[in-house]
């Protein structure tokens, strides 16, 4: 286990904007400390998940999946996270996508244990509502 | 056969007269007391072995009715002396040698010495005999043929009178035979009948020859019965003639069957919409209607000298001797092919051909028939059909390509164009509500960003959007050389950066396309190539085009770095995909030309294996 009480969040999204403008709102919340982790692709968020130990006393960490990006996208991220039972018991998992094609609707269903599907663009009220409920 | 003789003078004298006559005096018992020389010499007797012998113990006699053997009791002259009467004219025969001779006997009774004596004088009928048995079994004869006839047989005279009639069946007369004998033709037919049988008659007599009608019959009640009427001169005699009816309504019938039969078949045949010849077995036309005239333009006459193979497709002629022989050897009942016959004219045309065998009662074969329909239009039409097919397949791939491309669009517009544009509130309503000016800085840059980002979306959309309008295209004949030439120099820093050699080979030289579509696919291709080339290889790329099937493929071949086709084909070729990590790529370039090649109606395709570098072929559809 993880030493440092802090809550693991992980955003994997390619817009490197998105990935700043949710950093400045995490820093924002302050109900309890926050390490934040945001990868701009799905493989590189893969490797860092495979050598480091993000559970905590805490509270479950929470990963942020965003659907189109380079490489692998957010569902076939899912599909290899799918195969680890372990992990996606212990953490929280949401889409964060612009997408409202009825085919990712569709996707969603094949994987029970994503939380919830969030639609961009968000406040940051929705994002410590949600940070605050997987407490 | 009376023969006078006289009676009154004496036995002895009687008997000792020589002539024709035997005689023969016998007692009471029937010993012969005298006889004569000619006696002797008819009934092969010795006259004086014969004297006082009985005559009945020497010669048996036979009865002329049947031949039968008659006892000295039952014998004529018994009879005689019994009655003491005259028997005259008692014909009786004897066998000599193995044949009957036939004797007419006169014998009178009378008495000597009290005692009752019998006279036979006799002579030799046989011949006479003889000839009456032959008549009479001519008579016979005729009887038992009369017999066998189904025909009424007349004796008619010159005038029409009937004299005579001979049947098997009496109830075929048209009258009793007490009431046409001796009548005329005239008197018991009606007009239209006995009239021209009378001509016949007469002519028949004129010209000693024989003559023919027919005729209905006259009655009413067998108005369905037709008979046959032979007049037939009677030789020896002056003005009879013979007149034998026969009954032809079954002919009649059947002739009348067979004519409407054929009658039908000819109707068939002639006025048949399809074309229909009987052929020999060897393929020689024996009879062609109208209709196949029309097909083939060879008049019947024409046809009727030459062989079907003449007329036949010389790559249809195997197929047919086969069948032709299948057919004759009995081994199918018909078949039908689609062949072509050459027109009078010179162009071949397309028929369906039906063809059998017709076999005699023996199974020997002894024609063909063919039956044959022109289905030239059916197949122009087919063909049309196909055609228009072929342009609608075009249409549908058209469509749905235009379809997957407006979904794509859609895709764009949520990935590409919302994402960003997703940011920008996100980033506003940091700025209104935060005070750090530090974070209000870096906000505003990132909006900067933003709406950088989302300017240079709307740009690449708007090239793609350029190319989904494709009638300001213009298409020429591109020369690849050139086309290759003109891009090469584009690249020209970067092939002696990396050192690549790029081999070419344009075995299709031209293609009519519209030029800046060509130099845009190659650009892109050699681009890739040159790109994402692995390290340590010095890059080669091979550029050729070849024809295929239906059109020009053009094909760039690279030694680079490969894709994972399994994981990444299906996106390869989208909008903003980039597959290699760490190069400078918008993923808009193999998007870009897809769009080119598949707006036109082409494909593009690749084959690639990680660091075994990558095919990719583009399949020009060529519009002629």
């Amino acid at each position: 286990m993880n030493q440092e009480n802090k809550r693991k969040i992980i955003l994997i999204d390619d817009n490197a904007i998105l990935r700043t403008i949710f950093g400045y709102m995490l820093q924002g919340f302050s109900d309890y400390p926050i390490e934040f982790h945001p990868f701009k692709n799905a493989l590189d968020a893969l490797d860092f998940l495979d050598t480091h130990d993000i559970s905590t006393s805490l509270g479950q960490p929470i990963l942020f999946v965003d659907i189109n990006m380079p490489f692998m996208t957010g569902w076939e991220l899912m599909d290899v996270l799918e195969d680890k039972p372990d992990f996606i018991n212990q953490t929280k998992i949401f889409i964060i996508s612009s997408s409202t094609s009825k085919s990712d609707q569709e996707q969603l269903a094949n994987y029970p244990f994503i939380s919830d599907f969030i639609l961009k663009p968000f406040g940051k009220e929705l994002l410590y509502e949600i940070l605050r409920q997987s407490n | 056969m009376h023969l006078q003789r006289d009676s009154l003078s004496t036995p002895s004298a009687q008997t000792q007269r020589s002539g024709l006559e035997g005689l023969i005096t016998t007692s009471e018992d029937g010993t012969m007391l005298h006889l004569n020389a000619r006696a002797c010499e008819l009934l092969a007797l010795d006259e004086n072995g014969a004297k006082g012998k009985k005559l009945h113990e020497l010669i048996t006699f036979y009865s002329p009715e049947d031949a039968s053997a008659l006892s000295a009791k039952r014998s004529p002259f018994q009879i005689a002396l019994n009655n003491n009467q005259v028997h005259q004219e008692t014909i009786l025969g004897i066998a000599i040698e193995d044949s009957f001779r036939w004797f007419v006997f006169h014998i009178t009774p009378f008495t000597e010495e009290n005692k009752p004596h019998l006279l036979l004088s006799f002579i030799d009928v046989s011949k006479l005999v003889n000839q009456n048995q032959a008549l009479k079994d001519k008579q016979h004869e005729l009887q038992l043929l009369v017999a066998s006839l189904n025909d009424l047989v007349f004796e008619v005279s010159d005038i029409g009178v009937f004299k005579n009639y001979w049947t098997n069946d009496p109830s075929l007369l048209f009258y009793p035979p007490e009431e046409f004998l001796n009548k005329s033709l005239i008197e018991l037919f009606p007009a239209d009948l006995a009239i021209p049988t009378i001509q016949l008659i007469q002519n028949s007599l004129k010209l000693d020859r024989e003559f023919k009608m027919e005729f209905q019959s006259p009655s009413e009640k067998h108005k369905d019965r037709w008979y046959s009427l032979q007049i037939k001169p009677i030789h020896r005699t002056q003005n009879r003639v013979a007149l034998v009816i026969s009954d032809i309504t079954k002919q009649i019938e059947s002739t009348e069957k067979i004519r409407f039969n054929e009658h039908k078949f000819n109707q068939a045949f002639h006025f048949s919409g399809l074309g229909i010849a009987l052929t020999n077995l060897d393929g020689s036309c024996i009879e062609s209607n109208n209709t196949l005239t029309k097909i083939v333009g060879y008049t019947q006459e024409e046809m009727s000298k030459m062989k079907f193979a003449q007329k036949t497709h010389p790559d249809d002629i195997e197929r047919d001797i086969e069948l032709r022989k299948k057919l004759i050897q009995g081994e199918i009942d018909s078949f039908t092919v689609q062949k072509r016959f050459r027109h009078k004219l010179g162009h071949f045309v397309w028929c369906s051909v039906t063809m059998a065998a017709v076999f005699d009662s023996a199974n020997t074969p002894l024609f063909l028939i063919s039956q044959i329909q022109d289905i030239s239009e059916s197949k122009k039409n087919i063909e049309i059909l196909k055609q228009q097919k072929i342009e609608s397949d075009l249409v549908k791939i058209d469509l749905e390509t235009k379809v997957r491309q407006l979904e794509e669009f859609a895709n764009i517009l949520a990935h590409n164009l919302k994402g960003p544009l997703s940011n920008m509130p996100m980033l506003i309503d940091e700025l209104k509500i935060s005070k750090d000016e530090k974070v209000k800085a870096d906000f505003l840059d990132l909006l900067k960003i933003s709406s950088e980002q989302l300017t240079e979306t709307l740009h690449d959309l708007g090239d793609i959007l350029e190319l989904r309008s494709n009638k300001s295209l213009v298409f020429e004949n591109c020369n690849f050389l050139d086309v290759y030439l003109k891009v090469k120099q584009q690249y020209i820093q970067e092939i002696q950066l990396k050192n690549a050699m790029i081999s070419v080979e344009f075995n299709v030289k031209h293609i009519h396309y519209p030029k800046i579509y060509l130099e845009s696919i190659l650009s892109n291709l050699i681009s890739n190539s040159l790109r994402f080339t692995a390290p340590g290889k010095a890059p080669h790329i091979e550029i050729s085009t070849s024809m295929v099937e239906d059109g020009t493929l053009l094909t760039v071949k690279d030694n680079g770095l490969g894709i994972n086709l399994p994981k990444y084909k299906s996106q390869l070729f989208m909008f903003k995909k980039v597959f290699h990590r760490g190069f400078e790529s918008k993923g808009i370039g193999l998007f870009l030309t897809r769009y080119q090649v598949e707006s036109l109606g082409g494909k593009i395709d690749v084959q690639s294996e990680p660091n075994e570098g990558s095919i990719f072929s583009v399949k020009f559809l060529e519009r002629t």
